[in-house]
Formats: C-alpha cells, structure tokens, sequence
C-alpha cells in the first residue's frame, strides 16, 4: 500500500501543469467522479453448492453494495477504486490502482496496483448491469477440487472429492475445508501492473502481477509472479475478438516447502463478441492447467466454454441465456479412466425489465448438471434487483 | 350582369372582413443569461478499463428552450409533418435540447466510429434503437406532447432532451444564448424559458401587431 501511494505521488508529480487541461482547472473536490450498484438476489438454497464463490458465499443468494471512485487529478492521471461488501462484511478495496497515460494523444497506458485482470472478457464487463443474467459462467465462478495451499497425496485423494469444490481439503498443507479455484477468478483482482497499447481496431494489454487468473492476490504466497496478455481486435463493426494467455506460480509457499516444489497455472483463452440491433452475441473458450506437483500425472487440464446471447423484446424488456461447459481432463484411475473432477454443465435462461433506467429487475431458471458430487443435478430459479447509480 | 354585380360585392366584403380580423403578425425575441454552474456530465468511473477511455464531447447544457404557454387559435390545426436530427457525437448528443411539434420524426445518426444505443424510457415515447454503426441512421415519430429523455445504454454519460409541443410556438437559444420565435398572434401570452431538465421562469409579454417584442431572462 506503501508503495502505492508513493507511485500515486511520484505520477501526479510527474504530470505537467497545463492551464488548458480541464481536469486541473476544476477544484480538487470536483475530480472525484463515482458511481456504484446495489443488488439483492435471491434464490432457494442451493445444497449442490453449484453457485459457491471463493470466499464460500453463494451467488444467487446475495446482497451486493459495490461502489467505484475515480479521482481525476489530470488528463494523465487517475486513481481508481472499487469498494464491494457481499451480505454486510466489511467493505474491501477489490480494486485500487494509478492509471497514468505518458502521453495524452497516444493510446499507452500504465496501470499499477489492484489491477484489472487483463485475461478473457467477462472478468471487465462494467458493473452487474452488464450481466443480462443472475449467474456467472462456470468459467468464471465453479470451483474445482484444487487448492493452492492444500495439496493432494496421490490421484486417489483428488478422484475421492471429484464434484465437492465447494468445500475441499487435502492432508498435505491447510486441512481447513475451503472452496477451491475457480479457472477464473472475475470478483478479486490481482495486484501489480500492466501495461495497455493500441484501441481499434488492435489492443494488446500485458500484466505482470502476483497471484493467478485462479487466485489473484493482493500480497504473493509464493516466488513466482504471473505473466498475462490479451489482444482484442475489431474487425468490423459490431465484432470483438480476443486472444489472451496466462502463465504463473500458484502453489503457496507454506505447502510447496513441504513438498519440495511449487506449481504453475498456465491458460490459454478465446473470446467473441457480436451486437447488432437488439442482439447481442458472447462467447469464450479456456484452456487451463494446474501443475501439482504431488501427482505423478503432474499436471490437471480442464477444458471450458460459455456461449451468452441477449435480445430486446421492447424497450425495457429483453431475454436471455447462456449455455457453458467445463470438461476436466481424464486421468488414468486405479479403476479406469475417469476425469480428476466431475465435468460440468450450465444452462440459464431469463431475461430482465427495467422499471426505470437505474432500476433492472431479472428472473432466471439456472439448470447444472454434473457427474458426481453432493448433487449431480439442480434447477435454481433466482431473482435480482439491481440500482445503479 | 348582375350575377357578376353581386359577385363584385361578395368579393369586396369578404376583403374587407379578412383585412378585420387577419392583423399583422408579431414577434418575440430575447437573450437567455444561464449563471446556473452546468457541468457536461461525467463518465462514470472507469474501473474495468485497461486504460484511459477515448475524449469525449461537452454537451451544451446551457442551451434553453423558450415557449408560449398559452398558443393562438390556430396553432394546433394540423400541420403538414416535419423532419428534425438529433446526432451522436465523441460521445455526446447534439443538440442537448430539441424542441419539435407532435407528428415530428427525429433522425438519430450515428456519427461515432463506435456503437450507440438510443433508448427512452419516458411516458409520450418509449423506445430503443438499439445497437448500430457509424453512417446509419434510424429514426422516431413523436406523437404525444411532453418531455423525453434520451439516454444511450453503452455511453451512461450521454444523455439528451426532446421537447415535444402540440404548438409550434417555441424556440432554442443559441450559442450565444439568443432566440427568436417569429410569425405570432396579437395578443397576450405567458413565455416560458427551459434549462436543462426544469422550467426555470416565466413571465408576460404582450405581443401587438407587426412588432418585435423583446423579453431577457435571467437563469440562475
């Protein structure tokens, strides 16, 4: 935090006065530009846990204040802030970084801090108004039976808790039930700096940051910090494709001593987004692996993808779905071939109203599907009311 | 020949009847003195962004509308149907403020190198253009009297007025805050002025024939 201040100030220093420049000719108080939602879901329990977060919450039954701040201290400067609570905790920073742009009519900029993540596409959608639905993708929220502080012995141990992310925990490291990692972690943001070149209809954005697209970290548990990269391109209007890769250590340190090595998340992803009139078209695809170092086969792959779409029915009014996968690898099991974590399917359809620009109420039916675990099968109907200012 | 005496007659009186009751026409001008402090609206905070979003327009905001409160007889008899543009600009609505009479079909061109979503949730019309690129065009018929927001669901900063009359009474300000509303009635009538989403004074004028009333107000 320390250091980050001083960035702050060293950056502001650095920008020259220029009388012309709007944002310095207005009071320091007028600078700050904010905005924020609020939400409230609500679903039946969910005893599958299919909508668990990391920090063990579960999405659909949740009460969201979210609220953003930007101070504005020159054309070339910026510091941003996001401060969240999901049911009351106390409100966290998830996001607090500088963006300083070195010169003002080149698209380069550096942002340095609590980041955000470079890597996919949904992980950036501005606010939950930008989520037609009430859940989140697999991709980006269904935790696997991998943790990064607690180590499984052998196959067997990770074949016994195929389908129980939710809440997991191997003999080697922190034995402390927990949920595991997610292939994408969207709510907590990494910390570090990233570097974005170009708008359209080419962008390539690089991040050097502490923890994983998993398990993003405000402090790192280990040596190794994570390099990330995605290139969007625009090919036409309407159209946005994007390439990003990922590559870090994310094994902690308190259990990679103890095993004598550490491990290594690597992921490679694909998106794509089409708009047109009232239509609105989404998709990705993730590779990713987790090498663990206690397994001989070395290294789990999981093989995912989410397909989104949105239409407008009237002014107000639209519908919705999303269809998404995450296949584990097969891993050769005392008893045949099987997958190290039971495969996954979603499907949620909906749609939502706005009774007033600000306010957009949803309704949803969430189908999963999964081949073992405390449920292998739950329909969740949920509802969101959502205000943003 | 005496079908075209009393034709003569007919035509004589009837002038003389129209010259009574048609008097000239008058004028209404002024200047709009806006003191309110009337910032284009911000962005919201760009959190998510890997970097600095593109520069953007500064809405005028202080451009006003000035109306008859009360229209002349005659001023609601239909009209054949009028054409307006309300364009989309670095991100901004130009103009701020539209004023047009019922049965009007406003022009939304897209002027940006991006995508915009016209939208408006108000009462006399709701509806959403959707998504559409640069160059196109699409357009809406206004035809119920009253205010209507227009708001873009990409840009949450872009936000523009379009005032519907059932009269055609009205004018907007320049940029150097004067209007003009010509070709009015003889007679007395309330004139109102709007700024940036509120009527904000009204006052009485007297408009005789042939001449140019002015009227100045002052908002602040």
């Amino acid at each position: 935090m320390r250091i980050l201040t001083l960035v702050t100030v060293m950056l502001a220093w650095i920008a020259p006065p220029a009388a012309s420049q709007d944002e310095e000719d207005r009071p320091f108080f007028e600078r700050f530009v904010y905005g924020g939602v609020v939400l409230g879901n609500l679903s039946p329990v969910d005893h599958g846990y299919f909508n668990t977060l990391d920090y063990e919450q579960n999405l659909m039954r949740l009460i969201r204040f979210n609220f953003a701040v930007e101070l504005r201290a020159s054309e070339r400067v910026g510091v941003l802030t996001e401060i969240r609570s999901d049911n009351f905790d106390v409100p966290e920073p998830y996001a607090l970084f500088v963006r300083f742009r070195p010169w003002r009519e080149r698209a380069f900029d550096i942002q340095a801090g609590r980041i955000p993540p470079v890597f996919g596409a949904f992980a950036r959608r501005r606010y939950d108004t930008d989520n037609p639905l009430i859940g989140y993708p697999l991709l980006y929220q269904y935790p696997n039976t991998l943790r990064s502080d607690s180590l499984p012995q052998d196959l067997t141990d990770v074949l016994e808790r195929r389908g129980y992310g939710a809440k997991v925990s191997y003999s080697v490291g922190n034995q402390e039930p927990h949920s595991g990692l997610p292939v994408m972690n969207p709510l907590r943001w990494d910390t570090g700096v990233q570097v974005k070149i170009g708008r359209d209809p080419a962008e390539l954005a690089v991040a050097l940051t502490q923890g994983t697209i998993s398990r993003p970290r405000v402090s790192d548990e280990n040596a190794g910090k994570q390099i990330a990269a995605r290139i969007g391109l625009r090919p036409a209007f309407g159209w946005t494709v994007g390439l990003s890769g990922a590559r870090g250590e994310y094994v902690a340190d308190e259990v990679g001593e103890l095993v004598g090595e550490g491990g290594h998340q690597s992921a490679i992803g694909a998106d794509l987004e089409f708009a047109r009139d009232h239509f609105l078209l989404r998709s990705e695809t993730m590779w990713s692996q987790w090498e663990t170092p206690t397994l001989r086969a070395g290294a789990l792959d999981v093989l995912g993808f989410l397909l989104e779409t949105r239409y407008k029915l009237s002014p107000g009014l639209y519908v919705a779905g999303r269809v998404g996968r995450l296949s584990f690898a097969e891993v050769a099991a005392p008893d045949g071939g099987t997958t190290w974590d039971a495969s996954v399917w979603r499907i949620e359809l909906g749609g939502g109203y706005y009774f007033h620009r600000r306010l957009l109420a949803k309704a949803s039916l969430q189908y999963n599907s999964r081949g073992a675990g405390p449920l292998t099968t739950r329909a969740i109907p949920a509802m969101q009311l959502l205000f943003w200012f | 020949m005496q079908a075209l005496i009393w034709t003569c007659l007919l035509a004589l009186a009837l002038g003389v009847e129209t010259d009574a009751v048609q008097p000239r026409v008058g004028a209404i001008v002024g200047n709009v003195d806006v003191r309110l402090a009337l910032d284009p609206p911000e962005r919201r905070p760009s959190v998510r962004d890997l970097g600095a979003p593109p520069p953007k327009g500064r809405p005028d905001r202080s451009q006003s509308v000035v109306y008859l409160e009360t229209a002349p007889q005659g001023a609601f008899e239909p009209r054949p149907a009028r054409r307006a543009v309300l364009d989309q600009r670095e991100e901004t609505f130009v103009p701020y403020a539209l004023p047009v009479t019922v049965g009007t079909t406003v022009r939304f061109p897209n002027s940006d190198p991006i995508y915009h979503n016209v939208f408006s949730f108000s009462k006399p019309k709701r509806f959403d253009l959707g998504r559409y690129p640069q160059g196109d065009t699409k357009t809406v018929r206004f035809d119920v009297p009253g205010i209507v927001r227009v708001f873009c669901e990409i840009h949450s900063h872009m936000s523009a007025f379009i005032l519907v009359f059932s009269h055609r009474y009205f004018a907007s300000t320049d940029g150097s805050g004067s209007y003009r509303i010509d070709a009015v009635p003889p007679g007395d009538y309330d004139i109102t002025v709007w700024t940036d989403g509120a009527v904000r004074d009204t006052q009485s004028v007297v408009v005789s024939s042939g001449e140019t009333v002015t009227v100045d107000f002052v908002v602040e």
